[in-house]
């Protein structure tokens, strides 16, 4: 988007990436949409996008979610940028505020996953380099976390206990000072 | 996390949630835990190993308040400068004894400022330690031990003068600022502008002394705090009152001090045992402090157990605890306080007070006071040097819970220890 000049917006706006799921569908995007991810923006720059941008560690189920983020998030960087060089009267701040507000509706919306899925997201997150999106899913894990007591993590997230007593009783020694 | 969306299976999710905990990779976990407050994440650290070392390595990155310790050997030939070094201690604010404390020398540029002689008079809340520049004799300089900046502030004419003149260091308001008594008991307030894009850009504010000490010879100013907002200076004198500055003032230019309608702190009847020195708050162990919006005073309180009377005075006092009142603008007095309101914890050092969150800071206990207390040395007993230690006071049980001597000092010569928050 910043590398587009005004006056060829459209074309670059019209410009489609193909994007290849680990399972072999494939999606059309914008660049604009796919540019939110670090990964394939650098691919774009390279010019090694011809034929379709396998990703290989994506499935199709979750490529479709990320996709639907970056869309949703391409749209209103778009607004962004178009508000701070043209606009700056508050009907327009009001519209802003407007967009912002269905965006964190969305973000949460977007949230209501399981756990696998989100998990997934993650790990999708972090291999396309999308920022956003992996702050919003890590935050997400850890308001869950909050509150919880060890135990029900452990279950929560299946994970194995491995400290022996002895190494359990010092590291709550060494965090006593949390519990009081 | 509810598993009732998009149509997952019981199995499906089972089967995901089995490969949930090796699915993510350690540095994503690590990503997920740092938006935990630590108080939390410390709460998690038994879940199992990987995160209990990475909720270990998280903790030792929290901003804890260090130590800055000083010592001065004096050299037996008088015309060799006394040699000063310095060094950061990082020290177990849980009181636990592992990891002993990691002591790191001053980098070299401070190294060099305390090697000339430059005496430290204060440190601000921002992570400054401030110094007087023993080379220049008309600047202080504000260095950050962290990484080793030093920044010369000409403050003129003042220096010159024979009498110990002092710092007094406190917040700005954000931008970093100190106050500055010089030699005649004039006040002033040093603050960085904050536009300009210049880091040397120092403005100087002048303040008036209140209407009530014009006709007097200045007292010496014993503790700066400024409220929360940073709009507004508080001020303790030795005569135990207590001074407001108002710094958002229109007038910057005409910054005068008003005496607080609050009793002095000599007289006050809500606080018996601050100690009466000649009319005068004794020089040590007396703090303002902000915390949490309020204004404290604190005081340390010292005992004679099992008093040694020499030939003419005492074996200098211990110290037993601390008292905390808080200024009543509205009731104008000043109200003791049992317990700190909300999750604070205090940290009192001579010419270096503040109070921090407890849940942000690692093995930092809530409602306590962490000082620093310096044993005068005795002349009559054959002890050499003095004693300089750190430990913290609970206002809960009401004693102190520990106190270490400071170590990272010579056991020759004095030992000075300043609390200080370092800041990259």
């Amino acid at each position: 988007m910043a590398s587009a000049g005004s006056g060829d917006e459209k074309a670059a706006a019209a410009a489609m990436i193909t994007l290849i799921s680990s399972d072999n569908e494939k999606f059309e995007v914008t660049e604009a949409t796919a540019t939110l991810s670090q990964t394939i923006r650098h691919m774009i720059e390279d010019g090694c996008t011809d034929g379709g941008v396998p990703l290989p560690n994506v499935t199709s189920k979750i490529l479709a979610r990320v996709i639907e983020y970056c869309k949703k998030h391409a749209t209103a960087a778009a607004g962004e940028e178009g508000s701070s060089s043209s606009f700056s009267d508050a009907a327009f701040l009001e519209v802003d505020r407007a967009f912002l507000e269905e965006l964190e509706e969305f973000d949460d919306a977007f949230l209501e996953v399981d756990r696998a899925t989100l998990f997934d997201l993650i790990l999708a997150a972090n291999y396309l380099d999308i920022k956003g999106l992996l702050n919003l899913t890590c935050q997400k894990v850890a308001d869950s976390v909050k509150g919880k007591t060890p135990e029900q993590i452990r279950e929560m997230y299946n994970i194995v206990n491995d400290l022996t007593p002895e190494e359990e009783a010092e590291i709550r020694r060494e965090t006593q000072w949390a519990f009081e | 996390m509810t598993s009732d969306n998009v149509g997952a299976t019981a199995d499906d999710s089972d089967e995901a949630a089995a490969g949930c905990s090796v699915d993510l990779p350690l540095h994503l976990i690590e990503k997920i835990l740092s938006y935990l407050s630590p108080l939390v994440s410390a709460r998690l650290a038994v879940v199992c190993k990987p995160w209990a070392a990475l909720i270990s390595d998280l903790l030792a990155k929290l901003p804890a308040p260090h130590l800055f310790v000083m010592t001065e050997t004096v050299h037996r030939s008088p015309s060799e400068p006394p040699h000063r070094r310095g060094s950061l201690v990082a020290v177990p604010l849980d009181g636990s004894g592992l990891p002993s404390p990691a002591i790191i020398p001053a980098r070299p540029h401070l190294a060099d400022l305390l090697s000339q002689g430059s005496r430290c008079v204060g440190a601000t809340p921002s992570g400054l330690l401030a110094f007087h520049d023993a080379s220049s004799n008309v600047a202080v300089v504000l260095a950050n031990p962290a990484t080793d900046e030093l920044r010369r502030i000409d403050v003129g004419y003042g220096l010159m003068h024979h009498r110990a003149l002092q710092t007094i260091s406190a917040g700005g308001g954000g931008g970093g600022g100190f106050f500055y008594q010089d030699a005649v008991g004039d006040l002033t307030i040093w603050r960085r502008r904050p536009a300009g894009g210049c880091d040397d850009n120092w403005s100087k504010l002048t303040v008036r002394r209140a209407a009530e000490q014009m006709a007097t010879r200045a007292t010496t100013i014993l503790s700066v705090a400024s409220s929360g907002d940073g709009g507004a200076a508080y001020i303790l004198h030795e005569d135990g009152w207590a001074c407001k500055v108002d710094i958002t003032t229109a007038t910057p230019w005409l910054l005068s001090m008003e005496r607080l309608p609050v009793p002095s702190l000599v007289d006050s009847l809500e606080f018996p045992s601050a100690t009466r020195f000649c009319g005068r708050l004794p020089r040590a162990g007396s703090y303002l402090v902000e915390s949490g919006g309020e204004i404290l005073f604190v005081r340390e309180v010292l005992g004679y157990r099992g008093v040694v009377v020499h030939g003419f005075g005492s074996h200098p006092g211990l110290l037993v605890g601390f008292e905390v009142c808080r200024l009543d603008e509205a009731g104008r007095r000043w109200a003791r306080v049992e317990r700190l309101a909300g999750d604070r914890a205090l940290f009192v050092s001579p010419e270096s007070a503040f109070s921090v969150r407890a849940s942000e800071t690692a093995g930092c206990r809530s409602g306590c006071v962490y000082f620093v207390s310096e044993t005068p040395r005795c002349s009559w007993c054959h002890v050499d040097g003095s004693t300089t230690t750190w430990g913290v006071y609970s206002m809960e049980d009401g004693r102190v819970l520990f106190q270490r001597p400071v170590v990272g000092g010579s056991s020759v010569g004095r030992t000075v220890a300043r609390w200080f928050l370092p800041v990259r």
